[in-house]
């Protein structure tokens, strides 16, 4: 796999993950614009992503025809039902399938192709359903029907082109194409789209925004969009476009409808070159240029009629004065210009804005009404790619002024008012360019997140692991150099610089873990899904709540927590939550509650599920119990009920009257249990009978630094995870009392009972009392039951890096592992939960 | 390289295909010889980046290309005159 694929496949992992958040949100709230619209993007970037592999056709058809659906629906304000969410995540889980195959080998694009066509047909199939024919189609449609004829039909963005172009009888595809203008960092380049476009009889290059000075002009931002014409069929020049589809508008005309001259010689305009591609006509005014300069005037309008400080209006009012002017001259109304500049004195000797407000509240007749009775809506569509509704936007002035203008950048400045007079207009629009540039710069560091692959933080982890073992290897040298040398001096700086490296291999191991922790939202996220597709499943309604999913743990920790966690709140699901009409009986409300938080606690995480079902039904479960042989009927009888509660965790237990293809797979809460267990994790569950239950995970906040007890026994060195010792105790012989040849003491009124590790170990010897012949004795709480392990001595408490053993040694589960000490030993780290 | 420098006659010439890399050197030769004029006879391809700062910058054209595309779309956007 090269570097691209791998990236491309963590990207669409993440993509897909949003994708189906997305879904979610909308499918509960479907009227949700913005979470359409996020989900179209989504749609659409993984779309572009596949479009960079060919095998990936397939799967790129299946988004495509989403990404079209979805479109339909943004366009027709349609919403997302249940039904149609079922398709499209089904689409998308097919979508993360082959990815997942395709990652791991073995992906056949022929397989998967009649799957991936069948699911874009029922993808097509909401979109036909759900939505009426988009507007596009329609206006297509309507074209076509009328023959293209006529002209209050044709869109502005056409219009001014059709001069450009000698009438023909061909329909012509017009296209209006306005790529992103980060668009080259995607290896697009717009003018290979359009070299390929088929019959290409026109087209317009376009300058988005001004250009600015040449030294000033960043060539990888791309500032043109295009305006062209084909004569070939509309299919065959659409599907150029099929990757940059949202940057594209296109509509069917009769060529006939084109007003130019016979096709010159090429190059007529070249004397004029800096005029030859700002298509916009100069007389009479189009209906394009009106509607900008409308918007123009409008603007300026309200500008001055803002609520201006005192000190400002002078420079606001020059300004709009200024643009007026601009938009005279490029529109040869020189009358206008003149007009403006009277009220500005007349504005100026008044000492007051109001002259100048009430002559720019009185728009000229001929900007108001269209000349060809052209309807509102076109005119607006034209310039809506530059101006958001109510927004002053720069860009409004360029594209009019841009075609006569000869210092653009006063028309930009006075656009913008700033309220200060001309020279400083310009420098103010340039301080705000900067400000732009800087912003996105703050924008890139603040998202500057590094993708590392896993492997190589792990390889950081031992590394420094290693170091801490080396380090750890500087006391010993200390004193050998004391002890055996004889050389103080030496020992005393060894010892010196240890301290520094000790601090330091401290902070590197704090930094690695802290790039270790992950939120634990990243297996959280599913949930929704999960919870979503087996209510549906099951018949019930449940309402999901989740908080709390920004509190970190180890990636490990996490990891090893994700199928517990689907097991915990399938059970909740399956088993807690009742069916609607149980719950309805029973006087609650339909609707069934699961709530999953997490919070950390010292240095431990707490995940909680919970659920307001039915709960555990103790009785039966010590039935079950007594009937599965896993305890006595007279010990069912003495157990209160948080002890029978506990009996679920047993293996070999099920409780689930129907085996259900949801929980009840054979994997029990046992299977839970030591999957949190093995992460030094502990489980407790409390539920009360019709009210609900709840299951409180305990996790270490980082298992890499484990703090052990070192012991010692049969001459060997051994160690013990620090989290289990309760405390350590000298007992003398004589407490020790045999129970029926199980070894037990006493401790404050509570019997222990002992076990030697020699024994627990098969070590063959016998355990060693020191000279007042008392025995060492460990008391570790396991399970909540606590217990006594005599060994031979006690020595102090280290961190180590624990690491599991492998291969052979791998299944000897007495052992959770090994850590180096400094002076190169090796320390087995018991695992009491196994040897007890 | 797409893009060449002849400091005697003080042309830009644009050879074969103008990649999106090349955008940039265009640029700067421009800034730095800014009486520099482009003989584009032998280009095929201009990448859109390349096209622009032509665009912007608006240097003059002492040959246009051979490229049928090119000089019918392109070129009567720039500031052509025959040497």
């Amino acid at each position: 796999m090269n570097a691209l694929q791998a990236q491309f496949i963590a990207e669409s992992r993440e993509l897909l993950e949003g994708i189906g958040e997305a879904m979610l949100t909308l499918e509960k709230q479907r009227q949700d614009e913005e979470s359409l619209n996020n989900l179209f993007r989504l749609v659409h970037t993984l779309k572009g992503n596949c479009g960079l592999f060919e095998e990936l056709r397939p799967i790129g058809s299946v988004l495509h025809s989403a990404e079209d659906t979805l479109d339909a629906l943004r366009d027709s304000g349609g919403e997302i039902t249940s039904d149609s969410a079922d398709i499209l995540l089904d689409a998308m889980d097919f979508v993360s399938n082959a990815l997942d195959t395709w990652e791991t080998g073995g992906y056949d694009p022929e397989a998967i192709t009649p799957r991936a066509k069948q699911l874009a047909a029922n993808i097509k199939a909401i979109r036909d359903k759900d939505s009426a024919p988009a507007p596009t189609e329609a206006l297509e449609a309507f074209v076509s029907n009328a023959g293209g004829a006529a002209v209050s039909h044709i869109t502005a963005w056409i219009e001014p082109h059709l001069c450009k172009l000698p009438a023909t009888s061909k329909d012509l595809v017009w296209i209006t194409y306005e790529p992103e203008s980060q668009c080259f960092f995607k290896g697009e380049d717009p003018l290979q789209y359009i070299h390929s476009v088929p019959s290409l009889e026109y087209l317009a290059i376009i300058p988005v925004e001004e250009w600015p000075a040449a030294q000033d002009l960043d060539p990888y931002n791309c500032n043109l969009k295009f305006t062209l014409a084909s004569s070939a069929d509309e299919g065959a020049v659409l599907q150029v476009f099929d990757y940059v589809k949202d940057q594209i508008k296109y509509e069917t005309l009769s060529g006939s409808l084109c007003t130019g001259e016979s096709d010159e010689e090429y190059g007529c305009e070249t004397t004029a070159p800096s005029n030859s591609y700002t298509p916009e006509g100069m007389l009479p005014i189009t209906e394009a240029s009106r509607a900008q300069a409308l918007r123009i005037w409008q603007v300026q309008a309200k500008i001055m009629a803002l609520n201006a400080n005192v000190d400002a209006w002078v420079g606001r009012a020059r300004a709009a004065v200024m643009a007026i002017e601009q938009l005279s001259e490029s529109l040869n109304r020189s009358a206008w210009g003149e007009a403006a500049q009277a009220a500005l004195q007349a504005a100026e000797s008044a000492s007051s804005a109001a002259p100048l407000v009430a002559w720019l509240e009185k728009i000229p007749e001929e900007l108001v009404h269209s000349a060809e009775g052209n309807s509102g809506a076109s005119s607006t569509e034209f310039i809506s790619p530059n101006v958001g509704a109510g927004k002053i936007n720069p860009q409004v002035s360029a594209p009019a002024a841009s075609s006569a203008t000869a210092s653009p950048v006063k028309a930009e400045g006075a656009a913008v008012a700033s309220p200060t007079p001309k020279a400083e207009a310009k420098s103010e629009t340039k301080g705000e360019r900067q400000e732009k540039v800087e912003g996105a710069d703050a924008e890139h560091k603040q998202v500057s997140i590094l993708k590392v692959p896993r492997e190589k933080i792990d390889r950081l982890m031992e590394l420094i692991g290693e170091m801490v073992v080396a380090k750890n290897a500087l006391p010993y040298l200390a004193e050998k150099a004391e002890v055996q040398f004889g050389v103080r001096e030496i020992a005393k700086e060894l010892k010196s610089q240890y301290a520094v490296i000790n601090r330091i291999a401290e902070e590197m191991q704090d930094a690695i873990m802290q790039v270790r922790m992950m939120p634990v939202s990243s297996i959280f996220q599913r949930f929704p899904r999960l919870v979503r597709d087996l209510a549906k499943k099951l018949g019930k309604q449940i309402k999901l709540e989740i908080s709390g999913e920004e509190t970190e743990a180890d990636k490990n920790i996490i990891e090893a927590l994700a199928d517990p966690l689907i097991h915990l709140v399938r059970n909740s699901l399956d088993h807690g939550i009742e069916a609607p009409e149980d719950r309805q009986a029973s006087g609650k409300s339909m609707e069934g509650t699961i709530h999953i938080s997490a919070h950390q606690e010292g240095d431990r995480v707490h995940i909680i599920i919970e659920d307001d079902g039915a709960g555990i039904d103790v009785s039966r479960v010590k039935r079950k119990a007594v009937e599965k042989g896993l305890i006595s009927e007279e010990k069912a009888l003495s157990m209160s009920d948080q002890e029978a509660q506990q009996l679920i965790f047993l293996p070999g237990f099920s409780t689930a009257a129907v085996i259900s293809d949801v929980s009840g797979r054979g994997v029990g809460m046992d299977v839970v249990r030591s999957a949190i267990a093995k992460v030094n994790g502990v489980i407790s569950l409390s539920s009360a009978m019709g009210k609900g239950t709840k299951v409180d995970l305990s996790l270490p906040l980082t298992m890499a630094v484990t703090n052990v007890m070192m012991i010692k026994s049969a001459g060997q060195s051994f160690a013990i995870p620090m989290d289990m010792v309760v405390e350590t105790v000298r007992v003398p012989a004589s407490a020790l009392h045999l129970v029926q040849e199980h070894k037990m003491t006493i401790l404050r009124g509570k019997i222990i009972p002992l076990r030697a590790l020699n024994d627990l170990l098969f070590l063959g010897a016998e355990q060693v009392a020191n000279e007042d012949g008392e025995f060492a004795v460990l008391v570790v709480k396991i399970n909540g039951e606590s217990a006594g392990i005599i060994v031979d001595d006690f020595h102090s408490t280290i961190d180590i890096i624990l690491r599991p053993l492998e291969g052979l040694l791998g299944h000897m589960s007495a052992y959770s592992g090994t850590a180096l000490l400094g002076d190169g030993s090796v320390l087995l780290v018991l695992n009491m939960k196994e040897l007890l | 390289m797409g893009v060449n420098f002849d400091l005697i006659e003080n042309v830009i010439e644009l050879d074969e295909t103008v990649s999106v890399e090349e955008a940039e050197t265009l640029l700067q030769l421009l800034l730095e010889h800014e009486e520099a004029t482009i003989d584009a006879s032998n280009c095929t391809h201009m990448h859109t980046a390349a096209v622009q700062v032509l665009l912007a910058s608006k240097p003059k054209f002492t040959k246009l290309p051979e490229d049928e595309f090119l000089r019918r779309f392109l070129a009567p956007n720039w500031d052509f005159q025959e040497a």
